[in-house]
C-alpha cells in the first residue's frame, strides 16, 4: 500500500488521532503546517516522495477542516509529473483543494490537455477525471473538443471513455455555450446502442443533461432508449457484474426512465407499446422483499416507472393500478417506502380521474398522520391536503383538529394554517367555517398566526347572516375558565362589533360583556387597552346612558393603568384612550361600526405556499393555487385601470380603520394633522411605544390579507395617528414626554436608497420620463409633459413590498416662481400597488430655484424622508426654435451687454465633441442652428422660453470652442430680458450658461452637464 | 446527481470530503430519485468493503487516499460512472500494481545512487 511507503503521513494522522481536543490537534496541525511551509519553500530540495507526502498532508489537513491557503502551487506542478505516483497525488489533490474558480487551476490546463490527448490511457483517465470533477469555462473551452473525440474513438477502451462521457457531462452542464454539441444526435444514438454498461451508464447520464436542454434535437435516441430499458427490464444480455442485488443496473434503469420524461410524449405506436409492455413488466415485478437495499434497488426503479407513467399521462386502467400500488406502499414496514409512497400518491392529484380512486385510501393516509416519522408524517398532511374537496371536507378537517391537539410541536402552524385554509376553501356553511376556526384557536392558539384570526373576522364582517351566530360563539368561548389571548382577541372583536346581535339573550347586556372581557383581558398585557376600543364601539350602539357609563369605567382605570407598571403599551392605550373619551361628539365618527372590507384573495395560501417550499416541491399547495375554486371569499383584486378612481379608492379604503380619529376632527385642517403625524418618530430607543405593535412582522403577513384591517385594525399599528390626535388636543395630559417627540431629521434612516438621488434627478432634467426615487420598499417614477410654460406631471408611486406602506405624505415645496398643484397622496399604500398622483406646474417666471418634493412614508418601525428636487426646472420650459440668420443676427447685434447679453469662460470642462456637446442642446431643448456661425468650431442655438410673466421669450447661445483645447469654452447668452438672462446664465440648464457652467455650478443638471463634460 | 460526499465517523469526525461543485437550483431541472442515490451510497461501502475487507474507519482514516481513489472511479461530475464492482476492482488493482512498481523501481535506483555515492 502506497502509505506503507509515507511514515511521516501516517505518523502525522496518528498524532493527529491522538490529540485529547481540539486546541492540540490545532496546535499538532499548525506546527505540521509551519513544516511544510518551510519545506516548500526550498523546493529544490525536495524529491519527489517528499513533494507527494507534503500534498498529502495538506489534503488531509484541509480535509480536517483549517485552511490550507499555500502549496496550490506544488499540487498542481505534480499534475506534470512524468511518473504516474506522483501525478496521481497531483491529480487527486489539486481536484481536493481547488475548484474551478481558482486561478491555479490555469497553470494546469497545458499539462492536463497533454495528458488527454496524449497516449497514455492511465493519464488520460485521470486527467478526464480531474476535469470531470473541477472544469470550469476555461477547460471547456480548450478541452471540450479533445473529450469529444475521446468519447466516440474506437479505439479507446471502455475505461477512458466512460470517464470521457462524464466529463464532457460537466463542461456541458456549466457552459452550454461553449461545448458545442450541434449534431450529436448521431453520436448519441450510436452511443446508447453501446454494449459496455458501464459506458452505457454514463453516456446516458450525457444524455439526460443533453435531451433536458433540447429534446427536439434528440427523437432518433428515443427508441434507443426504449431498447436499453427493455435489455435490462428482460435481463437480456447484462452482465453477471452488473446486477445488483438481482436487479439489472437499477441506475442505469432509473436515467433511461428519466431522460424519456423529457420527451413530451412517445408518439411512434411501436415504440410506445414496447415501452408500455416494460413499464407493465416493471409494476407489477415489484415486491416488498426483505433485503433493504434489494428493497430500495427496486423500488428506485419502480417509482421512476410511475413518474414515467404519469408523465405519459397513459390510460386510465394503468394509472388505477399505480395508485393501487402506491397504496399498497403506503402500508408497509419500511420507511423510506411509505414516505415515497405518500409523495407519489400526491402528485398522482395531478392526474386527472385518480381522484375518487386515491379517495380510496384516505383512511390508511390518516393513519400516516400518526406515523412515528415525522416526514412521513408531513406527507400525509400535504397528501390530505391536496386531496381535500367538498364532499371529504369535513372529515379531513376534522381528522386534522383531532390531530391537531397530540401533533409535534413542529408542525402545529402548518397543520393549522391547513386546517383553516380547507375550511375556508370547502365550507359547506359559514357557520361550520367559523366553527372549525374558533376551534383552531381554542385547541392550538400559539400556532394559530394572526392572519388566521383576522380573516375569520373579515368574514363576519362581510356576512351579516353569520354575524349573529359568530358572536353567540364567542360569548360561549368567554365562559371558559382559561382561554388563549388570541381567543380573546378575536371574541373581544366580534363582540364588540355584533354583541348588540345578541343583547336579549341571558349574560349578554353590554355590561356583562364588558364585565366579561374586562375580566380577561389582565392575561392579555398586550392587547389589555386596544380591547377596549372594541368595548366602545359596542357601546356606541346603545344608550347615551350606557356609554357614559362605560367610559366612566374607562377614564377612571384609564390614568391608574398609566401609572401602573404594566408595561409602556398598556400605558400609551390608556392615554390615547383617555384622550379619546373626552372628545365627546367626535367620538361618535370614531366608534362607527366597521365597513365590509374589499374582498381580496386570502394570503394564507400563499403563506402555506411559503412555508412549505423547503418539503415536497411538487406539494398539493401548488395545485391548490392552480385550482383556486375557493367557494367561500371571492377573489376580486382592485386594482382601477387609471390613476384618478385610483386614489380616491384608497382614501375610502382608508375609513375602516380605527384611524377615524382623523376623520373625525375634520374640523382640524389635514395639512397640519399630517405634519404633526411625520413629526412623530416611533423612536425606536424610547420606550418601545409603537413599535412592538405597529411591527413589521405583522404587517407583512397582514400585508395581502386585508390591508386596512392589517395596517389598522387589531394589533396594527394605530397608534401613531392617535398618538398624533393625543399629542394636538391633549398636550396637558403631560403625554408629551410619553409620547417621544423627535424630529424627523433627529431619525437616523435605516432605508437606504437605490441608486444615486441626484444622478436619477440630473437624468430627469433630460427626459421626461423615468425614476425619480427607488429603495427597497418605494419606487417613485415620473412621466412628464411641457407646453409652454405649463406642464403636467404623473408621481407614480409604487409599493414594492408585500406590505402595505403606512403614513405616505407628499408634500410639494414650491419655490417662488412655480405653481404647483399636487393632488391629494393616499395614506396607505396597499401592497404591490401603484398610486399615480398627478402634479400640475406653472411657470411664473424664470428663476433657477428647483421644486422640492418632501416625501415620507412608514416603514415598520422607522420613518423614511426624503427630499427630492422634482426635475421641473428650467429648461422643462423651452421650445426649440428654428432661427434663419435673417433672424438670428439682428437679434444677436440688438441685445448687448450685460444684463442682457452674457459671457463667460468656462476652463477644465471635460472635452466634448461638437456632436455630443448639440446632443445635449437638443436634450435641454435648445435647437442647434447649423451655419450660423462660420467657425465651425462654434455652436449656435436658439429657443424661446414661456412663463406665465414673460411669455415667449427668444434665447440665443453661441459656444466658441478651442478645437486645441476642448477642456475650455467661452459662451454667450442673450435674451431678451434681463430677467432671463440673468437666471439664465447663472443656471446651468437655462439657455446661457448651460454648457458652461456645468463645471462651476453643482447644481441640477449643472452637475450632470458637469458629469457629461 | 451528487453534490457531495462527506465521510464521518459516529464521533462527528470527517473522514473524506469530496466536493462535485454544485450547481445552482436552476440546472436541476427534475428532483432525484432519492432511493437511486441511496443505493449509490450503498454501493460505494460495498466497493469499499470488497476492496479493505470489511472496511472499518482506521482503514478509512490511513488509506483516505485509497479512498479518494476509489470513490473517483465511483463518481465523477456527481454521477455514477461504474456500476459493476469487479471492474472497479481490477481498476484499483492495476492502479495499486503500477505504484508499486514504480515503487520498486525507485528503490533500485535509489540504492544504486546509494551504493554509488558511498
Amino acid at each position: 500500500m502506497a502509505l506503507s511507503g509515507m511514515r511521516g503521513l501516517s505518523v502525522f494522522i496518528s498524532d493527529v488521532r491522538n490529540c485529547r481536543n481540539k486546541e492540540q490537534e490545532r496546535l499538532r496541525v499548525d506546527k505540521e503546517l509551519g513544516n511544510i511551509r518551510t519545506r516548500f519553500k526550498n523546493e529544490k530540495g525536495l524529491t519527489p516522495y517528499e513533494k507527494k507526502k507534503y500534498v498529502w498532508k495538506m489534503l488531509y489537513i484541509y480535509m480536517l477542516g483549517y485552511d490550507v491557503d499555500f502549496g496550490h502551487m506544488e499540487a498542481v506542478s505534480l499534475i506534470s509529473a512524468p511518473k504516474y505516483p506522483e501525478k496521481q497525488v497531483g491529480y487527486i489533490v489539486t481536484s481536493c483543494l481547488l475548484n474551478e474558480n481558482h486561478d491555479f487551476l490555469r497553470l494546469a490546463i497545458n499539462a492536463v490537455r497533454n495528458d488527454i490527448i496524449g497516449r497514455n490511457e492511465t493519464f488520460q483517465c485521470l486527467a478526464l477525471t480531474l476535469v470531470g470533477n473541477i472544469g470550469g469555462r476555461e477547460f471547456a473551452e480548450s478541452l471540450a473538443p479533445d473529450v469529444q473525440k475521446l468519447l466516440i474513438s474506437s479505439s479507446c477502451r471502455p475505461l477512458v471513455r466512460k470517464k470521457a462521457a462524464l466529463c464532457l457531462l460537466r463542461l456541458f452542464r456549466k457552459n452550454s455555450d461553449v461545448v458545442n454539441v450541434d449534431g450529436w444526435s448521431d453520436r448519441m444514438a450510436q452511443l446508447l446502442d453501446e454494449r459496455d454498461i458501464g459506458v452505457l451508464t454514463s453516456s446516458m447520464s450525457l444524455f439526460v443533461a443533453l435531451v433536458s436542454n433540447n429534446h427536439e434535437a434528440y427523437w432518433s435516441c428515443l427508441p434507443k432508449c426504449v431498447k436499453v430499458l427493455e435489455r435490462l427490464a428482460r435481463n437480456q444480455d447484462v452482465p453477471q457484474e452488473y446486477t445488483y442485488y438481482g436487479i439489472p443496473s437499477p441506475w442505469l434503469q432509473v436515467k433511461t426512465m428519466r431522460a424519456l420524461q423529457y420527451f413530451p410524449t412517445v408518439e411512434d405506436p411501436s415504440t410506445r407499446r414496447a415501452l408500455f409492455e416494460v413499464l407493465q413488466r416493471i409494476l407489477m415485478g415489484t415486491d416488498v422483499v426483505k433485503n433493504v437495499n434489494k428493497n430500495n434497488a427496486s423500488h428506485a426503479v419502480l417509482f421512476e416507472a410511475l413518474a414515467l407513467v404519469m408523465h405519459l399521462d397513459s390510460e386510465k386502467e394503468m394509472m388505477s393500478q399505480c395508485v393501487a400500488l402506491l397504496g399498497k406502499f403506503i402500508a408497509v414496514r419500511e420507511p423510506n417506502i411509505r414516505y415515497l409512497g405518500l409523495e407519489n400518491m400526491t402528485r398522482m392529484l395531478m392526474v386527472t380521474d385518480v381522484h375518487e380512486i386515491i379517495k380510496r385510501h384516505q383512511a390508511q393516509i390518516i393513519t400516516s398522520l400518526k406515523d412515528p416519522d415525522i416526514s412521513i408524517r408531513r406527507r400525509s398532511l400535504d397528501l390530505l391536503y391536496g386531496m381535500c374537496d367538498v364532499s371529504n371536507a369535513k372529515d379531513i378537517v376534522e381528522e386534522l383538529l383531532q390531530y391537531l391537539g397530540t401533533a409535534d410541536f413542529a408542525m402545529r402552524e402548518e397543520l393549522a394554517l391547513k386546517a383553516a385554509i380547507l375550511a375556508e376553501k370547502f365550507a359547506p356553511d359559514l357557520s361550520w367555517y367559523v366553527d372549525v376556526i374558533l376551534q383552531l384557536i381554542d385547541k392550538a392558539g400559539d400556532f394559530v398566526s394572526d392572519d388566521i384570526w383576522f380573516r375569520v373576522v373579515q368574514f363576519v364582517t362581510n356576512n351579516e347572516d353569520l354575524q349573529p351566530y359568530a358572536a353567540l360563539k364567542a360569548r360561549e368561548y368567554l365562559d371558559k375558565p382559561a382561554i388563549h389571548e388570541t381567543m380573546v382577541k378575536v371574541s373581544a372583536y366580534l363582540l364588540g362589533e355584533y354583541s348588540h346581535l345578541l343583547a336579549r339573550r341571558p349574560g349578554c347586556s353590554p355590561k356583562e360583556i364588558f364585565s366579561i372581557i374586562h375580566e380577561k383581558l389582565p392575561t392579555v398585557s398586550y392587547v389589555y387597552l386596544l380591547d377596549y376600543a372594541f368595548i366602545h364601539n359596542t357601546n356606541n350602539r346603545y344608550s347615551s346612558f350606557n356609554v357614559c357609563k362605560d367610559f366612566d369605567a374607562l377614564t377612571a382605570t384609564g390614568p391608574r393603568i398609566a401609572e401602573s407598571n404594566l408595561g409602556s403599551i398598556p400605558q400609551q392605550r390608556a392615554v390615547e384612550y383617555f384622550a379619546l373619551s373626552r372628545k365627546g361628539a367626535a367620538l361618535m365618527d370614531i366608534l362607527a361600526e366597521m365597513p365590509k372590507f374589499p374582498e381580496r384573495q386570502s394570503s394564507l395560501i400563499k403563506k402555506a405556499e411559503d412555508t412549505d417550499a423547503d418539503t415536497a416541491e411538487l406539494s398539493a399547495i401548488k395545485m391548490r393555487t392552480q385550482q383556486q375554486a375557493s367557494n367561500a371569499l371571492v377573489v376580486t383584486d382592485q386594482r382601477p385601470a387609471n390613476g384618478a378612481p385610483q386614489v380616491s379608492q384608497l382614501a375610502m379604503v382608508m375609513v375602516p380603520s380605527m384611524n377615524d380619529v382623523d376623520h373625525a376632527s375634520v374640523d382640524q385642517p389635514v395639512t397640519q394633522a399630517n405634519g404633526t403625524l411625520s413629526v412623530v418618530d416611533p423612536q425606536p430607543s424610547a420606550q418601545d411605544h409603537a413599535h412592538v405593535r405597529s411591527a413589521a412582522p405583522a404587517a407583512d403577513i397582514l400585508g395581502d390579507l386585508l390591508s386596512p384591517l392589517a395596517i389598522e385594525g387589531p394589533p396594527g399599528g394605530s397608534a401613531p395617528s392617535e398618538q398624533n390626535s393625543v399629542s394636538g388636543h391633549e398636550g396637558t395630559l403631560g403625554v408629551d414626554d410619553a409620547l417621544a417627540l423627535a424630529p424627523v431629521g433627529d431619525h437616523e434612516h435605516t432605508v437606504q436608497p437605490i441608486g444615486d438621488i441626484a444622478e436619477r434627478f440630473h437624468a430627469l432634467c433630460l427626459k421626461d420620463s423615468g425614476v425619480l426615487y427607488e429603495d427597497p420598499y418605494v419606487q417613485i417614477g415620473i412621466k412628464a409633459e411641457w407646453r409652454s410654460h405649463q406642464g403636467r406631471l404623473v408621481l407614480f408611486l409604487g409599493n414594492k413590498n408585500t406590505a402595505p406602506l403606512e403614513s405616505v405624505h407628499a408634500v410639494i415645496l414650491p419655490p417662488s416662481h412655480l405653481k404647483l398643484d399636487l393632488s391629494p397622496v393616499p395614506e396607505i399604500v396597499p401592497p404591490r400597488a401603484q398610486v399615480q398622483i398627478p402634479l400640475e406646474v406653472v411657470n411664473l417666471r424664470p428663476s433657477r430655484d428647483v421644486a422640492v418634493l418632501d416625501f415620507s412614508y412608514k416603514f415598520g418601525t422607522s420613518l423614511v424622508n426624503n427630499r427630492l428636487r422634482l426635475p421641473a426646472v428650467l429648461n422643462k420650459f423651452l421650445q426649440p426654435i428654428q432661427v434663419s440668420a435673417e433672424e438670428f443676427f439682428p437679434q444677436w447685434r440688438l441685445l448687448t451687454g450685460p444684463p442682457l447679453k452674457l459671457q463667460e469662460v468656462v476652463r477644465g470642462v471635460r472635452p466634448m465633441s461638437l456632436g455630443e456637446m448639440a446632443n445635449l442642446f437638443n436634450s435641454l431643448r435648445l435647437m442647434v442652428c447649423p451655419g450660423l456661425d462660420p467657425n465651425a468650431s462654434n455652436l449656435v442655438a436658439s429657443t424661446t422660453f414661456y412663463s406665465e410673466s414673460t411669455r415667449a421669450m427668444l434665447c440665443l447661445v453661441r459656444i466658441e470652442t478651442d478645437p486645441a483645447d476642448r477642456t475650455q469654452l467661452r459662451m454667450t447668452v442673450a435674451s431678451g430680458d434681463a430677467t432671463l438672462t440673468i437666471p439664465t446664465a447663472a443656471k446651468p440648464s437655462a439657455p446661457v450658461a448651460q454648457p458652461t457652467t456645468p463645471a462651476i455650478a453643482a447644481s441640477d443638471p449643472g452637475a450632470m452637464l458637469a458629469g457629461l463634460l | 446527481m451528487i453534490h457531495f460526499v462527506l465521510l464521518i465517523s459516529r464521533q462527528g469526525k470527517v473522514r473524506l470530503t469530496k466536493w462535485y461543485s454544485p450547481y445552482s437550483q436552476k440546472e436541476r431541472s427534475k428532483e432525484d430519485n432519492e432511493l437511486e442515490i441511496l443505493e449509490i451510497i450503498q454501493y460505494f461501502v460495498e466497493t469499499l468493503h470488497r476492496y479493505f475487507g470489511n472496511v472499518c474507519e482506521l482503514d478509512l482514516i490511513f488509506h483516505f487516499h485509497k479512498v479518494y481513489y476509489i470513490l473517483d472511479e465511483i463518481l465523477i461530475a456527481g454521477e455514477l460512472q461504474e456500476s459493476s464492482k469487479k471492474a472497479i476492482h481490477r481498476l484499483i488493482a492495476a492502479h495499486d500494481s503500477i505504484v508499486e512498481t514504480a515503487k520498486v523501481e525507485s528503490n533500485t535506483v535509489s540504492s544504486i545512487i546509494a551504493q554509488v555515492t558511498d
